[in-house]
């Protein structure tokens, strides 16, 4: 169906990347929303390999960007859920509606 | 079949599974759901690192991904507990529908403006620009992977930021330990 | 003495004046104004001992270094020291040294010593540097220093309401001066190329005055000039400022408005004098301004019952007669009177200190009849200052030859401006009159002073008589009435067998005393002085027949808004010509500027607050709203930046 070539890859990346943007801005939990970045950062990698594959054939650079980009993710997420654990603690509810009203102060 | 048909052919499948995956992670109404889903995206994506002649890359989206990555999201989704009622897109007891509705609709209506003339021109970039040159031996794997990072360490800015970038891993486990412990005799929320 | 010692010359008044500024109020009186006299003292000694490198035309020069350097502009801090410079560098400094310890006994119950002292010994320094500079540029750093100590010592009692304005005025004037000056002094660079004045003199006594063109650059250099000098030396119509200076205290008025600082126009014209030898027009204008300073100086002295305002137009007048030489382009006789009137113009102003102190600050003459005599130093610094003043007496009177010369010189220069000649001789005759005035005034004052039924202040307080408390005001007097008496001893010229020649070629730099007149050619103007000074002193001495002539006089019809009462209108004039369109004018750009400031401000306040309303949106709160934004400048730059 599809061919195996660059624009169609590239093309899946920038889906993938625009349904995590979705999920982004739709979800209504905290821990959700950061899941949609997963989403999102996975596509981006897919364009990494994907442009190393076609255009760089020498060297494996893609592949090393690839590997920067999971250790960033990987913090990221730890801080993230970190971040969202605390504030489940203290607040009881995950939702995004209860962190915008976070400069209104308790409850 | 020939190879490229089969490459083909496997591609597309995989991306289709990709896309639908994704999509269901998105709109799932259980957390837990969307996780395992996602996990579940992982395995296609898998397989086409490997036909784009990654396969330590694949290797790795499944054991840093998949493995850990996602495992801690698990723990976390177990822990908050959220019911899934009130994770409903617009399903909420006291939620707004038409609100909610006209949110989704609106975040539609602006990927879409802005991600079809992306499509379209990464697709025309795409098609013009040439082919690189062709893989040698031993592309992609992890001997080859980890010659391109190590070697000349003291002159390869690959090797340091490589180290830097574990490093900021420790930092971001040590971040998040420090700040989400608990201690009694603290007020409420600082570590 | 080596060059480099010229240096030091300014800086120990400025080191001690820097001294006193920062640390002075410290000290007790006594302190203060001993570190001031050592500051002046070591000027006057190291002065003392250029004598030898000055003596026989020569001169020493010391450059401390260039100042400006471009291809079109060169000056350098140079200092020169020639006789002319020699003998001032002994007036100021010696005469500053003095007026600097009388001022320890008079200053002695001030609050603001330290201030005092510090401002004096600036003015010194700059005084000095004025007179050693040996470009225009150089010379000009000292003409501002004297005017900015002018201000502050005029100002000294700040506190009375009246005393700012007077300084503010002699500022301004003299800042009008200025500007004058340095447009000259570029008039004068654009057409000699250089700011040196001994090369200018030397440039222009070698040109004759038919070759000059009178609308060239030097031509307009020179009358520009002129006015900076008429502004800094009190000539109509910028002689505004020198009665009103009078608010200082007196030794400030003795040093600055009487010795040094309103000789500096003199000494710069007089330097500068083979330039004016070549313009007769603006000599001309010279002369009117300095016939209208010695009018009104002299009128205006009569009628006054201040005893230092009556000094003040005495130095007027004076001031006048020294221009009247510079006209008549004769600079010998303008600094042999310089010299001549400093020496009893200051032993009267001191005299007057003295007064005023024994007087516990009176001031009016009416009030301070018969007060001499209870002062017997200060009795013998009037009489020896009067009559060197009125120059009644041939070598008693330090005044006597130095006038002579000036009118002598006069007599040989006619006026010539436009089509207006006057001939030397009519112009003698009509100083003549005039200074038959001084003896009026002169006497009319020592009159009062030695009056035969005391004023109020004569009769002392609480019982005990007036007298005379300070040392160093008795010790300086005293010093000043034996130089008193021996100018004129040192002044006389060889038509009365006097050694004049020696101090005139000092104070000319070589240059030969003229014959001067024959003693029956003098004795006519003398006898008329001595009887009149000698009826006005019987009047004005005698109670009874001062109160005669005074009610005589009051029958006069004499409305207050006369020309007497109003200094001849000149103040009158300046204020509706020139201050009150300038008010006028502030108060209408204040306005403007308030209202296009206001408006202004009021616009982009509100630009300010319309736009923040805006963007306020974006803070929100929301998260998704965040990351929406977030997003939508990805996008942006994706879309908008392809090929980079």
């Amino acid at each position: 169906m599809f061919d195996f070539n660059l624009a169609n890859c590239l093309t899946l990346s920038v889906i993938v990347f625009l349904v995590g943007c979705y999920g982004l801005l739709t979800r209504r939990s905290l821990v959700m929303i950061l899941l949609s970045i997963e989403v999102v950062l996975n596509g981006v990698n897919f364009s990494l390999i994907s442009f190393n594959h076609f255009l760089w054939g020498t060297r494996e650079f893609g592949h090393y960007l690839y590997m920067l980009s999971i250790g960033v993710a990987a913090a990221e997420a730890a801080i993230g859920l970190g971040m969202a654990i605390v504030f489940f603690r203290n607040y009881r509810d995950i939702s995004r509606e209860r962190a915008s009203r976070l400069s209104e102060g308790e409850s | 079949m020939s190879e490229l048909a089969l490459n083909n052919g496997l591609f597309s499948a995989s991306a289709t599974l990709i896309v639908l995956f994704s999509l269901l992670v998105v709109l799932a109404r259980n957390p837990v759901r969307s996780t395992l889903l996602l996990i579940m995206s992982f395995l296609p994506t898998s397989l086409i690192y490997v036909m784009l002649k990654a396969p330590f890359v694949g290797i790795l989206q499944i054991l840093v991904y998949a493995g850990a990555i996602m495992m801690l999201f698990t723990f976390v989704v177990m822990m908050v507990n959220p019911r899934p009622e009130e994770n409903e897109l617009g399903h909420l007891p006291g939620a707004d529908p038409a609100g909610t509705r006209r949110i989704e609709l609106n975040v539609l209506g602006g990927l879409a403006i802005a991600g079809i003339p992306l499509i379209i021109m990464v697709r025309s970039a795409a098609a013009n620009l040439p082919l690189g040159p062709e893989h040698p031996s031993e592309f992609g794997e992890l001997s080859s992977i980890s010659k391109l990072i190590f070697e000349n360490p003291m002159e390869n800015p690959l090797t340091v930021s490589f180290e830097l970038i574990s490093f900021l891993v420790l930092v971001g486990i040590i971040a998040a330990i420090n700040f989400s412990r608990r201690d009694p005799s603290h007020k409420k929320g600082t570590p | 003495m080596p060059p480099v010692a010229l240096a030091l010359l300014p800086v120990f008044p400025a080191a001690t004046a820097l001294i006193l500024a920062l640390f002075g109020r410290r000290f007790n009186h006594t302190l203060v104004g001993l570190v001031a006299c050592v500051g002046v003292a070591l000027s006057f000694l190291v002065g003392v001992g250029f004598v030898s490198s000055v003596s026989g035309g020569a001169e020493s020069t010391y450059v401390l270094g260039s100042w400006l350097s471009t291809n079109v502009v060169s000056a350098s801090l140079a200092l020169r020291l020639d006789s002319v410079a020699f003998a001032m560098v002994m007036l100021v400094s010696g005469f500053g040294f003095l007026i600097t310890l009388y001022s320890i006994g008079y200053m002695h119950d001030d609050s603001e010593v330290a201030r005092f002292f510090a401002s004096l010994n600036l003015f010194v320094a700059s005084m000095l540097i004025l007179v050693l500079a040996d470009n225009l540029l150089l010379i000009f750093l000292g003409w501002e220093g004297v005017g900015v100590c002018s201000y502050l010592l005029i100002g000294h009692y700040w506190k009375d309401q009246a005393v700012p304005l007077a300084a503010y005025r002699a500022f301004f004037t003299n800042r009008i001066g200025d500007l004058l000056f340095l447009l000259g002094v570029a008039f004068l660079f654009a057409h000699f190329g250089t700011f040196e004045m001994h090369a200018i003199a030397t440039k222009a006594a070698g040109l004759s005055a038919e070759s000059v063109d009178g609308n060239s650059l030097a031509a307009w250099g020179a009358l520009l000039i002129l006015g900076g000098a008429f502004a800094k030396s009190a000539q109509a119509p910028l002689h505004v400022w020198l009665p009103d200076a009078m608010a200082g205290p007196t030794p400030v008025s003795a040093l600055i408005h009487a010795a040094t600082m309103v000789t500096a126009g003199v000494y710069l014209v007089a330097r500068l004098s083979p330039l004016y030898a070549l313009f007769p027009q603006i000599r001309g204008v010279i002369y009117i301004c300095a016939l209208l300073t010695l009018v009104i100086g002299a009128v205006l002295a009569v009628v006054q019952f201040d005893i230092k305002k009556i000094l003040a137009y005495s130095t007027l007048s004076n001031l006048g007669l020294m221009f009247l030489a510079l006209a008549a382009d004769s600079p010998g006789a303008a600094r042999l009177h310089l010299f001549g009137h400093a020496a009893f113009k200051a032993l009267l102003f001191l005299g007057a200190g003295s007064v005023i102190l024994a007087a516990h600050h009176e001031q009016d003459v009416r009030k301070l009849a018969g007060v001499l005599k209870h002062l017997p130093i200060t009795r013998a610094a009037f009489w020896i200052g009067c009559i060197g003043g009125v120059g009644l007496v041939p070598f008693l009177a330090a005044g006597f030859f130095s006038k002579e010369m000036v009118l002598e010189a006069v007599a040989e220069s006619p006026l010539t401006l436009g089509s207006l000649v006057v001939s030397g001789e009519t112009l003698k005759w009509i100083i003549t009159a005039v200074e038959v005035l001084s003896a009026v005034y002169m006497f009319r004052l020592l009159g009062y002073l030695e009056s035969n039924v005391p004023g109020e202040a004569a009769k002392g307080r609480h019982g005990h008589a007036p007298h005379e408390d300070s040392l160093t005001v008795k010790l300086v007097l005293g010093i000043l009435c034996v130089v008193g008496l021996g100018f004129g001893f040192i002044s006389a010229p060889a038509s009365f067998g006097g050694s004049g020649s020696g101090f005139f070629a000092m104070i000319n730099g070589g240059e030969q005393m003229p014959e001067g007149p024959s003693f029956l050619h003098a004795l006519p103007a003398a006898i008329v002085a001595l009887i009149v000074s000698t009826l006005t002193f019987r009047v004005f001495s005698n109670a009874s027949k001062r109160k005669a002539l005074l009610r005589r006089l009051a029958n006069f019809p004499q409305s207050s808004g006369g020309p007497l009462a109003t200094k001849f209108f000149f103040d009158v004039v300046y204020e509706a010509a020139l201050f009150a369109p300038l008010r006028a004018l502030g108060r209408f750009c204040a306005s403007v500027v308030e209202s296009v400031a206001e408006g202004g401000f009021e616009l982009l306040g509100g630009a300010g607050q319309v736009g923040s309303a805006l963007l306020r949106r974006v803070m929100n709160g929301k998260i998704q709203h965040y990351a929406a934004v977030l997003l939508a400048a990805v996008f942006l730059m994706l879309l908008l930046l392809p090929g980079r």
